[in-house]
């Protein structure tokens, strides 16, 4: 480290600066997942990156940058919520609850507003952080695991849970608009 | 089959995380019981209503503090020790917030997918787009595999020039991107799969058209003519 000429963000002379900057709107969406309120996880993704650059030479070019990124936030969050988790998750709960009382204020509607949204703010954050990793950021299930590092069943039953909580919270649906055949 | 099959074996049928003979069961056991399709349809459905959930997110102009703590870190400027001549400068604020609003989810953040980053991130690509003039072709090889690479034009920008190049693996996806060379070396700057493979929704077709978006905040005014090109090459 500190190898003169070596620049920051700029492991074996990669510069990861630009596809960083490309890859933000997904690390706020992994973000909001874990973090949920928008400031927070806009603090969340710049911690994210400050890291990362930090660390970039432990990024192997030729691997996938979003999942390391994605793990990096992962390792991140643990580390900055384990003291304060059970706090944190409170406090939210009563802004959720509070904001249903008085029906002006105005709660951040980073999510689709309904029942869905709802739904994923209220699951637990595991089932959620799966959820956004797979669904949104087309993680496959090996991906995911390695992100949170817990095993690949782990992953798929918090995924088919987190998947049946917001179906069930959609109400009577209609068929899916897309239907691709399931490939093996 | 003769065993049950779980939600968890439809979801990763729907999911695409079955092998070719497992889907196979899948497959035939849904046609011998229409309540699995339903099931199976419900997976498909929640993964819809998440990604819509978290389209806002992803849609969403990224503020500029963000981006600003990405690219204003390291001094952009200074000779290396191990590599002769400057670093190029910096990547502009405006440039960087362009790639960021435009492309979005695109495939562009998975630079480093295998293959890719091997093409995309090494010095042979970057190299053979300033040694390629607007309209012409050549094949490298990197990495033991065959690359052909297209230019499809060259622009002055503010301190140096870029070009729009297309990058087609012998067997993977093609790449539409951006090479420039602000000091004396070329280097790819941004890139985004071609609209036809897989990406997050809506189609790619913004993804190229932000590549516009990036060679817009750098200054580039239109295509470069031929001598002018030359003149600059």
């Amino acid at each position: 480290m500190g190898a003169e000429g070596h620049e920051h963000g700029k492991g074996m002379n990669v510069d990861i600066r630009p596809a960083m900057v490309a890859l933000l709107p997904r690390l706020r969406a992994f973000a909001h997942a874990l973090a949920r309120s928008g400031d927070g996880a806009d603090d969340l993704v710049q911690a994210t990156c400050e890291k990362a650059l930090r660390a970039v030479d432990s990024w192997t070019p030729g691997t996938r940058l979003d999942s390391w990124m994605f793990r990096i936030m992962q390792n991140h969050w643990i580390d900055t919520t384990r003291r304060e988790r059970p706090e944190v998750q409170l406090d939210t709960v009563l802004a959720l609850e509070s904001a249903g009382e008085d029906g002006r204020r105005v709660v951040e509607a980073k999510l689709t507003l309904g029942s869905v949204g709802r739904a994923i703010e209220a699951m637990p954050e595991d089932q959620r952080a799966v959820l956004v990793l797979v669904c949104v950021e087309d993680l496959s299930y090996r991906e995911a695991a390695d992100v949170l590092d817990v095993p690949i069943g782990t992953v798929m039953s918090r995924l088919a849970r987190a998947r049946r909580t917001i179906f069930e919270a959609a109400g009577p649906q209609s068929k899916p608009r897309s239907r691709p055949g399931g490939t093996g | 089959m003769t065993e049950k099959v779980t939600d968890e074996m439809l979801m990763a049928f729907v999911d695409g995380e079955l092998d070719a003979d497992a889907a196979d069961d899948v497959r035939r056991a849904m046609a011998a019981d229409p309540s699995l399709e339903r099931r199976a349809d419900s997976f498909r459905t929640s993964r819809e209503l998440a990604r819509e959930a978290f389209g806002k997110v992803i849609a969403e102009t990224v503020p500029e503090r963000l981006v600003t703590s990405v690219m204003a870190r390291g001094s952009g400027e200074g000779a290396s020790a191990s590599r002769p001549g400057k670093f190029r400068t910096a990547v502009p604020i405006a440039a960087a917030v362009a790639l960021a609003a435009g492309l979005g989810g695109y495939l562009l953040g998975q630079i480093g997918t295998p293959g890719d980053t091997q093409i995309l991130g090494g010095p042979v690509l970057a190299q053979a787009v300033g040694d390629t003039l607007s309209g012409e072709q050549r094949s490298i090889r990197v990495d033991g595999q065959e690359v052909s690479v297209s230019v499809l034009a060259t622009y002055a920008v503010e301190g140096g020039l870029c070009r729009t190049f297309e990058a087609t693996p012998a067997v993977s996806d093609a790449v539409r991107g951006v090479g420039c060379r602000f000091g004396e070396t070329w280097h790819i700057e941004v890139a985004v799969a071609m609209p036809d493979t897989t990406g997050f929704a809506p189609a790619g077709a913004g993804g190229v058209a932000s590549l516009d978006a990036y060679l817009d905040a750098l200054g580039a005014e239109g295509p470069l003519g031929p001598d002018e090109e030359a003149r600059r090459q």
